[in-house]
């Protein structure tokens, strides 16, 4: 069966926590899983769609310097324009920890039975989807501009027969070997069924 | 019965401003909780090796969020 995954090429994939391409990880858990089920894609948003929070980040970092050439808190006493600066900075330091732990634990995850989307769409809501790899009926991949192309990633849309009938891994590194290893995942369920191996 | 001079009124007004920085710092700080509390969440949803850092940092900003209040009510 493992070889059924290591006869196609797999882009250079490291085992890094922060990767978004993880082929074969070793060290992942998740809520859900069953103990032999073996996790063999983890997927996250491509790092470059990180690329307008970060900005926007080092933006509010710089923000308050103009107030050293241009004193528009004047208004206020020293100790309020204090405070006023020391939480500004709180603030950004929360945003950019939401920003960053929710392309952090916004994954996708492929078991050799299983796909799961584990959406967190912010602070207090949580959302898990998962469908059997044998329900999986179609799957497609969509790269929809110039720099997706030139960084290969793109969304992978997978319709199934299971009670929700469509998952969507958005802005994946790799989509066409996401694709792939999704078709070979599903071959090797229809052959344990032939041979009378389900789990 | 006092006069009513700028001077007072200027003092009425940052005392107001005073309260209205309190009460907004210590909702900051039911904030800063939520954070720490869903990170540990989010970290016993998923656990790829890189929870450490991030409870860490969660953890300092809650500190920090906790150590402003008291400072703004110490200064202010």
């Amino acid at each position: 069966m493992a070889a059924a995954h290591t006869k196609h090429t797999h882009p250079k994939t490291s085992q890094s926590p922060l990767a978004a391409y993880c082929y074969n990880p070793t060290h992942v858990h998740f809520i859900g899983a069953d103990r032999d089920e073996k996790v063999h894609l983890l997927l996250r948003r491509h790092p470059i769609t990180n690329v307008p929070w970060i900005l926007s980040s080092i933006l509010l970092i710089f923000l308050p310097l103009p107030l050293v050439y241009f004193p528009l808190l004047t208004f206020m006493p020293e100790r309020f324009v204090i405070v006023t600066i020391l939480f500004w900075y709180l603030a950004t330091s929360a945003y950019i920890l939401e920003r960053f732990i929710t392309w952090f634990f916004n994954v996708y995850i492929v078991t050799d039975e299983r796909v799961f989307d584990v959406d967190f769409h912010n602070l207090v809501y949580r959302e898990i989807s998962d469908a059997n790899i044998d329900a999986i009926q179609d799957v497609t991949v969509i790269i929809g501009s110039v720099i997706r192309t030139t960084l290969d990633y793109g969304d992978v849309v997978i319709q199934t027969s299971a009670e929700i009938p469509q998952i969507e891994f958005q802005a994946v590194p790799h989509p066409d070997q996401v694709a792939q290893v999704l078709r070979d995942l599903r071959v090797q369920e229809e052959q344990e069924k032939i041979e009378g191996r389900v789990r | 019965m006092f006069p009513i001079t700028p001077e007072a009124i200027s003092a009425d007004i940052w005392i107001v401003a005073k309260v209205f920085f309190l009460v907004g710092l210590s909702l900051y700080d039911v904030f800063a909780f939520v954070i720490v509390r869903q990170v540990d969440q989010m970290t016993k949803t998923l656990e790829v090796g890189f929870e450490t850092p991030i409870r860490i940092f969660a953890f300092l900003h809650l500190i920090a969020a906790f150590s402003l209040t008291l400072f703004a009510l110490m200064v202010l």
